[in-house]
């Protein structure tokens, strides 16, 4: 097990830049995640990591080795890829056992390892199987088998779960947690699926157009993004956002826009007060508003009065599209509140997780 | 063939003469007639016909009343084989039949080599590759007189060919050579020519499969620890197995039936005469077409065992898939 760093790591394709000076530490036999839209970096990020690309600038730490130029047969991962790679005239024990032979290790311990991951997979009975026997979460679990067999000191986790049905995906998802409850390898794992992202990491890595945009852990991911692009990629459905600018008035300050006209409180004034005038966009989840039958005094200051557009009861919760002033926003509501599209509602906002960012630079204020 | 017409129209012989089903079937049979007919004339019965043929002692004497030629027996077969076709005189004089299985096996074996290292080649990512590719493709598309006339004027035996001009002006050889008319040399002269000739054959098969393998696979193998030579090995080669296998064998039954590329080199002599070759030379240098037709069964006989080798090749295939 070891240390994984990136330091200013930089990815050229021709003139395409895939990663831009990327900065990361992945402690030891520690869970972390990269997540983003297709074609942002990460897989590549995460393919510096492996070997398979070199980086164009930078260096890759892998423990206290600079591993630039290092092939990855040298460095001690183990991969596991989107589509599974299995080799398909073997057999799944040989799949598993292949990494473990090329490595010239003894017969038998070869069998036990194997028999060992095997059992520990659930894959026991299907040793003799070729790949294409295999239904797709065997194959998965054959492909996880094969990395961690070899007992290297990082995982590399390349979408693993992408190819599976919804069902399959999160029961995977719970047994590779359990998996590294168990085995506390280091591991890198790259997914588009914001789902994955927060379940699965002990840090998260949110990446767009080759930058790493925030790295922190989940829960600070979701109530603490650091700017627009994070704020609405992780979270579903995404986070509302509404432009608005800054208002001063009799010592207090507001948030105010077509529609609605809301007063910070107190603790979150800070960044803000001075920048009357201000443009800045307003963020909202959609968790974060509800829709109240009575509204007392006061209450105008932190409501929007909206017309409902269309409804989409789930069982366990009702999302309702609605607009206000012209701009659209989304609530996640109590399905048992009665709700019907064409109707005005007022929305009530839960002041405290609330966000602003600057329009121009989309960095988050507050 | 009746029978299949009569399922898929699903007329029978009681339905009315003039029912949609019966003038389908007469449509069905008229388009399959011309097919059938040129088929039945250029190959099944000329198949049959030289099956009766070898039985019997045919020639330029009694070409005019051929139904009446006298019966032989397996005389015309005991006598190719024993003279011919099969004998092993001495290592420097086989029979035709001999020299066809050496000739096609070996040639064919060559083929799949050079196809698979150009293959190989022609698969990684260089400057004008598509170039290259066509080019590499020339000697399969070449019509086969010119190119083998291009290798009788390197290797003429005059001083003036290309490779005895070469080779003197080096000071390799004293006086010029007569490579085509040396006993083995000319074989193995054969034998190149069919590869270089018809590896473009083989190499294209295998850069097809070649570029359908997932790169996945060779990642995956880089992080397990594989050299360049155990990819090869363990994926790559694995990965080809099928395309090898089938091009060797439709190599090699093509190979044995040929006739053109050895007659334009050597003309069969110099012990390069196999079993077409020999079937030419008793039917229309000494007119014997029983003994010929003789020759062709055999060669015929031999070929369908090669051709059950292909079909169970792919059946065995078929139930690994």
């Amino acid at each position: 097990m070891a240390e994984v760093r990136l330091k200013n790591v930089t990815k050229m394709f021709g003139d395409l830049t895939a990663v831009d000076s990327a900065n990361l530490t992945i402690e030891d036999s520690e869970f972390i995640v990269l997540v983003g839209p297709s074609g942002c970096g990460k897989t590549t990020t995460l393919r510096c990591v492996a070997g398979l690309e070199e980086p164009t600038e930078g260096e890759v730490y892998i423990g206290d080795r600079v591993v630039n130029g290092v092939p990855p047969k040298d460095r001690d991962i183990a991969m596991v890829f989107q589509n599974y790679a299995l080799y398909p005239h073997m057999d799944v024990y040989n799949n598993i056992a292949f990494g473990l032979k090329l490595r010239k290790m003894p017969k038998d311990e070869i069998e036990e390892r194997v028999n060992r991951t095997a059992e520990l997979l659930g894959i026991h009975s299907k040793l003799d199987s070729k790949p294409k026997e295999l239904s797709g979460g065997q194959r998965q679990r054959v492909a996880v088998g094969r990395a961690i067999a070899r007992n290297p000191k990082v995982f590399l986790f390349d979408e693993p779960l992408s190819n599976l049905d919804a069902k399959l995906r999160v029961q995977m998802r719970a047994e590779l947690q359990e998996l590294h409850h168990n085995l506390e390898t280091t591991s890198m794992y790259v997914t588009h699926d914001q789902v994955e992202a927060m379940t699965l990491g002990n840090r998260v890595a949110v990446i767009d157009e080759g930058v790493i945009q925030q790295y922190a852990a989940p829960q600070e991911i979701y109530d603490y993004p650091s700017n627009k692009f994070v704020a609405g990629f992780i979270g579903s459905p995404s986070m509302n956002f509404l432009d608005a600018r800054i208002k001063e008035e009799g010592g207090n300050v507001y948030v105010e826009g077509d529609g609605f006209n809301l007063l910070l409180p107190d603790k979150i004034t800070d960044p803000v007060e001075g920048k009357s005038g201000k443009e800045v966009t307003f963020g909202v989840r959609p968790e974060d508003l509800t829709a109240e039958q009575t509204v007392h005094e006061g209450d105008e200051t932190k409501s929007f009065d909206t017309h409902v557009l269309v409804t989409e009861p789930l069982g366990d919760e009702i999302i309702v599209h609605a607009e206000v002033g012209g701009q659209e926003i989304v609530a996640q509501l109590d399905p048992r509140v009665d709700i019907e599209p064409h109707q005005d509602v007022t929305l009530f906002a839960d002041m405290d997780y609330i966000h602003i960012f600057d329009k121009n630079t989309e960095e988050a204020i507050v | 063939m009746y029978h299949l017409i009569q399922e898929a129209s699903g007329w029978s012989p009681g339905a009315n003469w003039d029912s949609l089903q019966a003038r389908e079937a007469r449509l069905a049979w008229g388009l399959v007639s011309p097919t059938a007919l040129v088929v039945f004339g250029l190959i099944i019965f000329p198949a049959f016909f030289s099956g009766w043929i070898s039985f019997h002692d045919v020639s330029l004497r009694n070409l005019s009343s051929i139904f009446s030629a006298p019966f032989v027996g397996l005389e015309n077969y005991h006598e190719v084989v024993s003279d011919w076709a099969f004998k092993f005189h001495s290592w420097r004089s086989w029979g035709a039949a001999i020299t066809s299985v050496v000739y096609s096996v070996v040639s064919t074996a060559l083929t799949i080599l050079v196809g698979l290292v150009a293959a190989l080649l022609l698969n990684r990512k260089f400057k004008a590759r598509g170039l290259v590719r066509a080019t590499f493709l020339f000697p399969y598309v070449a019509p086969i007189v010119s190119v083998a006339f291009v290798w009788r004027w390197i290797l003429d035996p005059q001083k003036s060919g290309v490779l005895n001009d070469i080779l003197l002006r080096l000071g390799a050889i004293q006086d010029p050579q007569a490579y085509l008319s040396t006993r083995g040399l000319a074989l193995i002269l054969v034998i190149a020519f069919t590869a270089w000739r018809y590896f473009p054959f083989a190499m294209l098969m295998i850069l097809a499969r070649l570029q359908a393998i997932d790169g996945a696979l060779y990642e995956s193998a880089s992080v397990d620890g594989a050299t360049s030579w155990q990819k090869f090995r363990y994926i790559t080669i694995p990965e080809l197995r099928y395309v090898l296998g089938a091009v060797f064998m439709l190599r090699l039954i093509w190979t044995f039936n040929k006739f053109d590329d050895i007659f334009l080199l050597t003309g069969g002599g110099y012990g390069t005469n196999v079993l077409p070759i020999l079937t030419y030379q008793f039917s229309f240098r000494s007119f014997d077409f029983g003994k010929g037709a003789a020759t062709a069964m055999i060669l015929l006989g031999i070929l369908l065992v090669f051709l059950g080798l292909y079909v169970g090749f792919f059946v065995r295939r078929g139930e690994a898939a």
